[in-house]
């Protein structure tokens, strides 16, 4: 076995960045290793096998397309270090909100010690064991205090029990007397019960609800959920992963799959099976053509739970359809389902040119269509369409219709090099928003190829 | 770096995005040659030549001409496409469980005139595709660079940012790494 400064050596020579004094002694190991010689000749093989790798041609003159970008996205030279410049003041900022907190944590930790050590007074010993006492179910005293058990031998045991009653609290020295009860001779008729007993104030202890403030609030549960595909056509599956989806109503549901594009084949035919339509973004339509590998990210809103777990269902069904059993063209196995963050939404704005979520639909219908154009207009304009042949079109004789969509998802290629917002098929889909129904939700569906 | 090039250069830096244009025709083919080595795939490459020239341009004016044009461009392009590698890693892989069956035979010279020959030399060089696509980023990207694009440890050591004796060692690993694989392939056969 080589030594591996020998094998260090060789390597090096390989790469032909020995010393005059390192080849002397690459050449010295040669001749007398068998080992260094044919480990040699494997490597220079491989070199050799390297170099001859052969070389794809770039297949378009990429300037065209970069120069176009650098316009499209307004970019200058500079523009990079300012923006850096801006995350390091952005870093500095990060610890704001740390210390806002910090600071909101002291004052209420401050305000609370000085309310409660003006308005919680200890209490005397004795009541403390009156306290006691009155506990309903409170069990015999053992370990009271030496004052309150000095009272007990004054009376009889078998009055203990009575103690306890608040009638003798009267015999109580530290016991105000309650004030006299006054009835009119209209409240006579009144049952005695009526009168409600004055009930003594509330002691303050370490536990009244003065604390209700430090009460624990539950903690949002925001970690991902990994669920398996096809399992959610298992009843119980389905049903949890329903709850999930109840409890927010913005996701992100990544969906790794072998090869992005034809995962998106089996999107494209699971979308009917909800009424949704889609709107692919020309970046995206050209890969698609093309067949490339590619990830997509599809924006979808105004689809409830359930419609979304019928179409997840769908999309595993196709998924099956179109590998034709063979378990190696599954394209999609299992989703993780995360509540959008802050800066996913951020992504997604910056994806749409707009928060979609903040900003409400505007009051076109869908596809551009104004409700409040006047009708004939509209139908003007229909016609001309239909009699261009660009209108809807008729379905063909003994095939069922097809229901037209409710809704669109937009789909964006979802590569290091994502499309410019305002693209015809954005605004298409912006035009295309309705107003959001009770429940629904709103849904970045990315597909990540392998 | 010649005048030409930082005549272009500077008219970058003053907003003329032709020449820039320029710049991107004389290395385009150059720069995707090794990210395609580096990412194994047309679109991606592409996609990340494409990017390296957006970042490039971003900061052109902090290139001070310490290096070459290229070495620099070769350096934004390299780390892109390590990233991009890096990530895809990350996510969890579903195995497609592509082993070849096919017979390997050592490449002999004398045997360049035999029938087969040149089938059995594609057959080699599928073989140390796939398993140069089965180093880690960091290793592929100095065997690229050294073999394929016939850098100097200097200049690949400043490509990647990192002293010589990193570079003289991970090409050391890598080079047995890629052995051991190729190794491991032919017993498996």
């Amino acid at each position: 076995m080589l030594l591996n400064r020998y094998r260090q050596l060789l390597t090096a020579y390989v790469d032909g960045e020995l010393s005059k004094r390192q080849r002397r002694a690459v050449d010295r190991l040669l001749r007398q290793s068998v080992e260094a010689q044919q480990l040699l000749q494997q490597l220079q093989r491989d070199a050799r096998i390297l170099r001859s790798l052969p070389r794809p041609a770039l297949s378009e003159d990429l300037s065209v397309r970069i120069v176009r970008t650098i316009h499209e996205r307004r970019l200058a030279p500079g523009r990079r270090r300012l923006a850096k410049l801006s995350t390091n003041a952005a870093w500095f900022g990060s610890f704001v909100p740390y210390a806002a907190a910090a600071s909101v944590l002291f004052l209420l930790g401050a305000a609370s010690y000085l309310y409660f050590s003006v308005t919680w007074t200890p209490p005397a010993t004795t009541e403390m064991a009156r306290s006691e006492e009155m506990l309903p179910d409170s069990p015999p005293a053992t370990h009271r205090t030496a004052s309150a058990s000095t009272h007990e031998k004054d009376e009889p045991r078998t009055a203990s029990k009575e103690a306890i009653k608040p009638k003798d609290r009267s015999n109580l020295p530290s016991v105000v007397e309650p004030p006299a009860v006054v009835h009119n001779e209209g409240e006579k008729s009144k049952p005695k019960d009526s009168v409600k007993p004055s009930v003594p104030p509330k002691e303050e202890t370490a536990l009244t609800e003065r604390l209700e403030m430090f009460q624990l609030d539950r903690v949002p549960d925001t970690l991902p959920i990994v669920a398996k595909v096809a399992d959610l056509k298992q009843e119980s599956r389905r049903k949890s992963f329903l709850e999930e989806l109840r409890k927010d109503s913005n996701f992100r549901i990544e969906l790794p799959c072998k090869h992005g594009t034809k995962a998106f084949e089996r999107v494209r035919n699971a979308a009917p099976a909800i009424q949704l339509g889609l709107i692919v973004e020309k970046q995206a339509q050209e890969r698609i053509k093309m067949k490339w590998h590619t990830n997509y990210v599809l924006y979808l809103e105004n689809v409830t739970p359930e419609e979304f777990v019928r179409f997840l269902q769908q999309l595993s069904d196709e998924d099956r359809k179109l590998a034709g059993g063979k378990a190696l063209e599954q394209q999609i196995d299992r989703l993780v389902l995360t509540r959008m963050t802050e800066k996913q939404r951020k992504d997604l704005s910056s994806l749409l040119g707009i928060d979609p979520m903040s900003l409400p639909p505007s009051s076109k219908g869908p596809l551009g269509i104004d409700p409040r154009t006047p009708l004939s207009d509209q139908t003007a304009k229909q016609l001309g369409l239909a009699l261009a042949g660009q209108g809807t079109p008729r379905p063909e004789a003994g095939k069922k219709p097809v229901k037209p969509p409710e809704r669109f998802a937009l789909v964006l290629a979802y590569n290091p090099v994502r499309p410019a917002p305002g693209s015809d098929e954005i605004k298409r889909f912006l035009d295309s928003r309705k107003p959001a129904r009770p429940g629904s939700l709103h849904v970045l569906l990315v597909l990540r190829g392998s | 770096m010649s005048a030409d090039e930082k005549r272009l250069i500077a008219e970058c830096i003053q907003g003329n995005t032709e020449a820039f244009g320029v710049l991107v025709r004389r290395y385009q083919e150059r720069l995707f040659h090794c990210v395609y080595r580096l990412v194994d795939n047309v679109e991606d490459a592409q996609d990340v030549v494409q990017e390296a020239f957006l970042s490039a341009y971003q900061s052109l004016d902090g290139f001070k001409g310490d290096s070459l044009f290229f070495t620099w461009l070769y350096r934004i392009a390299v780390n892109t496409a390590i990233s991009l590698k890096r990530k895809r890693r990350a996510l969890a892989r579903i195995e497609t469980g592509d082993e070849g069956e096919r017979a390997f035979e050592p490449a002999d010279s004398s045997e360049d005139n035999r029938p087969g020959y040149a089938l059995e030399q594609a057959e080699l060089e599928r073989r140390v595709h796939d398993a140069l696509n089965r180093l880690s980023p960091e290793h592929r990207a100095v065997l690229v660079l050294k073999d394929l694009e016939g850098q100097k440890y200097e200049t690949m050591a400043e490509i990647l940012q990192v002293p010589i004796g990193t570079i003289r060692s991970r090409l050391h690993r890598a080079r047995l790494e890629l052995r051991a694989l190729l190794e491991k392939d032919e017993e498996a056969k």
